[in-house]
């Protein structure tokens, strides 16, 4: 566990965030409720209008997934049932909240990466060479807080935290998550997995690299499997219990699975399963779910395999995956991935597509809003375009993820044989 | 480490006492029975329908045209919709290749107002507006395959204004130059409506020459009738358009129309006054008003009980006993409603800030729900100190 917190730098970088935020909240009270509404910030999972909704109804006594409008955790209702009795700032000032500890946690992240990545060594082969150094390498010019920086200051998580998307819960487990893991804290990270599996189905598959991680390369890997799984698995069925408790009826169960893993609701969005769905039989529609989902979750196990040695990688590579080929993705899962990816910036100079996808993501990012109008307030437009600019957003993220797989593997190459560095490999 | 734990839970209990509030339960009392039946009795009509009549056809009957679209743009500004209005027109002036200034109707030389426009919904046109269908219309007996919009679907308590302007003479009224529509035929039909219960009051309205002659065989209760002119005298335009070359509006329309102006739909304007506005010397004719049929005096009669589509609201506190039975879980097991007062006094009123219904629905939160919330409120705020820290 590291022992230096992060220093004043993040302090920085949390006070501008919140001035940003709390100045553009300001600015212009109709810019929340214009991107609240906006489908690339917001889906029916993460709709803080929806969230309204389900208050409403629970405060009225009513089963709030009974309006089949709200598919988000029953343990958001106490949380935001609370922030009500506040005036309306402060849920602006919760997710403020929310953003600049995730960054918090980012920087912890980082600062344990960073230590590790100086004196790891890649499988169990030293360097041939090893007078040779990396310095490149060694000398990370990166420093810990940086990445709250990128994360707080990135367009695209000032857009999505003045959306007041509910993703931000989800991303906050789930860096928690890694970041407990790499300190080695087992119960804590198994717990905030427990809670973003709860909250979003798909994080489930942080099992793996996040059981790697809690191994760490002990060969008595059989009792810290089990307390993992134990602590998983208790904390999952005390928050069941729990949001059994606040609703009265499993719906509070059944209803986010429901939509997550059957995708019922055809709201479009940033994803490519709203598109197939709307226009497909009945008779074909298992099959595609099965095949859309199981595309999602398959990646999971072949990954943490690969990248066994280096397992939060695995885990961001997963949670590219993840942001791809999830049922409902939004642009918080994108900030998400881009405030991670600085971890492993020393494979910025191994990537061959960076050109390539920045300006896709950039057209699709332009491209989509405005195809959006197009369709759906001039009339002149139809869904075909918006979703051309969502299959952009799609390819340029999985030029992300492969060229930044296709990297860590050239640099673990490099760093076992030396003698490769600067030249081209091919397979024979 | 231990008492900024300490402070967090107790920032988060203490932000979460107002979170729960406990609302007052509302029982119910005989007060909204009566309220509900006072709201009814006052005002016997409960919807408004208008039938507007333009007998003639051809481009020099321009103003009849127009005549019958002005009353219509009244009546659809004092509120009738246009599901409750019958407008029954030759409908050929606005396409006429005679028209100067094609699509457009106008009832002003200063053609300040088109009275055609874009949304002007026509039931009844060209050589469909016949005797046998205006009848037919008024008593109900359609063909079964006759669409809604042809349709007069009043019942017992609508208020019927009916328009009709064309050419006529004694005790007739010219349609489209073909036949003639007699005002026995017109009595009779009025009295089938009344026998079928298809009216609650009439207001008759027509503005042809020799018009006060087609109400004088009127004999249902609660018609009210008003003429342009007296047996013998003729009906005059007002308007000459030299632009058109055609008379654009007859006087006494005109002169109605010109009163209605500075009336909308708050008005408590009545028929009395709006009546005693005519002036013959201007009508040059003398419009006269038909009331033995009628039972209400006239200057207590506004005049959007029948030009005007308006929805009478009131705003009652807490929900009849009644209605109160469709919505399950209102915590209301108040004894049968008595006609006197009941024995206690109507209960405390809620709070003004929140509607009666979701107040009723929602009953207190058991200890269980409170304790339930505050856990929950309790083990997030430790596990994101504990998660950060």
């Amino acid at each position: 566990m590291t022992t230096n917190p992060p220093r004043s730098r993040f302090l920085y970088a949390a006070g501008l965030a919140c001035a940003i935020r709390l100045g553009l909240y300001y600015l212009s009270p109709e810019l929340t409720q214009t991107l609240g509404q906006r489908i690339e910030f917001v889906t029916p999972l993460t709709s803080f209008k929806r969230m309204t909704e389900g208050l409403h109804l629970h405060a009225a006594g009513f089963d709030p997934y009974d309006g089949n409008l709200y598919f988000q955790p029953a343990l958001y209702l106490p949380l935001f049932q609370a922030l009500r009795t506040l005036p309306p700032v402060f849920t602006m000032v919760f997710f403020m909240a929310m953003d600049v500890l995730v960054a918090y946690q980012l920087v912890w992240i980082a600062a344990n990466k960073f230590r590790r990545t100086s004196t790891r060594v890649v499988g169990d082969k030293t360097p041939a060479d090893p007078s040779c150094n990396f310095p490149e390498d060694i000398n990370l010019p990166l420093q810990p807080e940086s990445l709250a920086f990128f994360y707080l200051l990135n367009p695209l998580t000032i857009l999505s935290c003045l959306a007041q998307s509910t993703l931000i819960i989800n991303s906050f487990a789930i860096v928690t998550a890694l970041r407990r893991a790499l300190e080695g804290r087992l119960i804590q990270s198994m717990f905030w997995i427990a809670v973003a599996s709860y909250i979003s189905f798909y994080p489930i598959m942080l099992l793996f690299p996040i059981g790697v991680l809690l191994i760490n390369n002990q060969p008595n890997y059989k009792p810290i499997l089990m307390r993992s799984l134990g602590a998983f698995a208790g904390s999952l069925v005390g928050l069941l219990s729990l949001s059994y408790m606040v609703v009265g009826s499993f719906a509070c169960l059944t209803s986010p699975l429901n939509v997550i893993l059957l995708v019922t609701d055809l709201t479009p969005n940033l994803g490519v399963y709203w598109y197939f769905f709307i226009e497909m039989f009945d008779h074909f529609r298992s099959f595609f779910l099965i095949a859309f989902q199981m595309h999602t979750f398959i990646f999971a196990i072949p990954v943490t395999i690969r990248f066994k040695n280096q397992p939060l990688f695995a885990a961001i590579i997963i949670l590219g995956i993840m942001t791809l080929f999830k049922s409902y993705p939004s642009i918080g899962d994108m900030s998400l991935l881009l405030g991670l990816i600085p971890l492993y910036h020393e494979l910025f100079k191994y990537m061959r597509y960076g050109f390539v996808l920045i300006n896709a993501m950039i057209y699709a990012l332009v491209l989509a809003p405005l195809f959006w109008h197009l369709w759906i307030y001039q009339g002149s437009g139809n869904a075909n375009f918006f979703y051309a600019a969502t299959l952009v957003y799609a390819a340029s993220q999985i030029l992300l993820v492969v060229d930044l797989t296709k990297a860590q593997i050239k640099r673990e190459l490099n760093r076992q044989y030396p003698a490769v560095r600067d030249k081209l490999v091919v397979q024979e | 480490m231990k008492p900024y734990l300490i402070l967090a839970f107790c920032g988060t209990l203490l932000t979460c006492i107002g979170g729960s509030g406990v609302l007052a339960d509302h029982g119910s009392s005989a007060q909204p029975e009566q309220q509900v039946e006072n709201f009814f009795r006052p005002h016997e009509h409960t919807n408004n329908w208008a039938v507007l009549v333009c007998t003639s056809r051809f481009w020099f009957n321009y103003r009849h045209m127009a005549n019958t679209l002005s009353m219509y743009r009244t009546v659809k500004r004092l509120g009738i919709p246009d599901s409750n209005i019958i407008l029954m027109l030759a409908d050929d002036a606005a396409c006429n290749s005679r028209n100067k200034v094609p699509g457009t109707v106008y009832d002003h030389p200063s053609k300040h107002i088109d009275l055609y426009g874009q949304n002007v919904g026509v039931d009844y046109r060209g050589y469909d507006v016949t005797v046998e269908n205006f009848i037919r219309l008024l008593t109900g007996r359609v063909h079964p395959q006759t669409p809604r919009s042809k349709r007069l679907l009043t019942d017992d308590k609508s208020n019927v204004f009916i328009y009709m302007t064309g050419h006529g003479g004694d005790g007739f009224l010219k349609f489209q130059d073909a036949e003639e529509i007699s005002s026995h035929d017109l009595a009779d039909a009025f009295a089938q409506m009344w026998e079928k219960q298809r009216y609650r009051e009439i207001l008759f309205m027509v503005d042809t020459c020799q018009a006060n002659t087609m109400y004088t065989q009127f004999y249902s209760p609660n018609i009210v009738s008003v003429g342009s002119s007296a047996k013998g005298e003729n009906s005059y335009s007002y308007f000459h358009d030299h632009d058109l070359g055609v008379s654009v509006i007859d006087r006494f329309t005109y002169f109605n129309l010109e009163f209605l102006e500075n009336v909308d739909s708050h008005s408590q304007t009545t028929f009395r006054q709006l009546f005693d506005s005519y002036d013959p010397s201007l009508i040059n004719s003398h419009p006269a008003v038909r009331t033995d049929l009628y039972p209400k005096p006239l200057d207590q009669v506004p005049l959007t009980d029948f030009l005007g589509g308006v929805q009478n609201v009131e705003l009652t506190r807490t929900l009849p006993q009644s209605i109160a039975e469709w919505v399950p879980s209102i915590g209301s097991a108040a004894p049968p409603v008595t006609a006197e007062s009941s024995t206690s006094p109507p209960s405390s009123s809620p709070p003004l800030s929140e509607p009666a219904t979701l107040q009723a629905v929602r009953s207190s939160p058991s200890w269980y729900q409170t304790m339930v919330q505050y856990g929950v409120l309790a083990l997030v705020g430790w596990s994101v100190w504990v998660s950060v820290v």
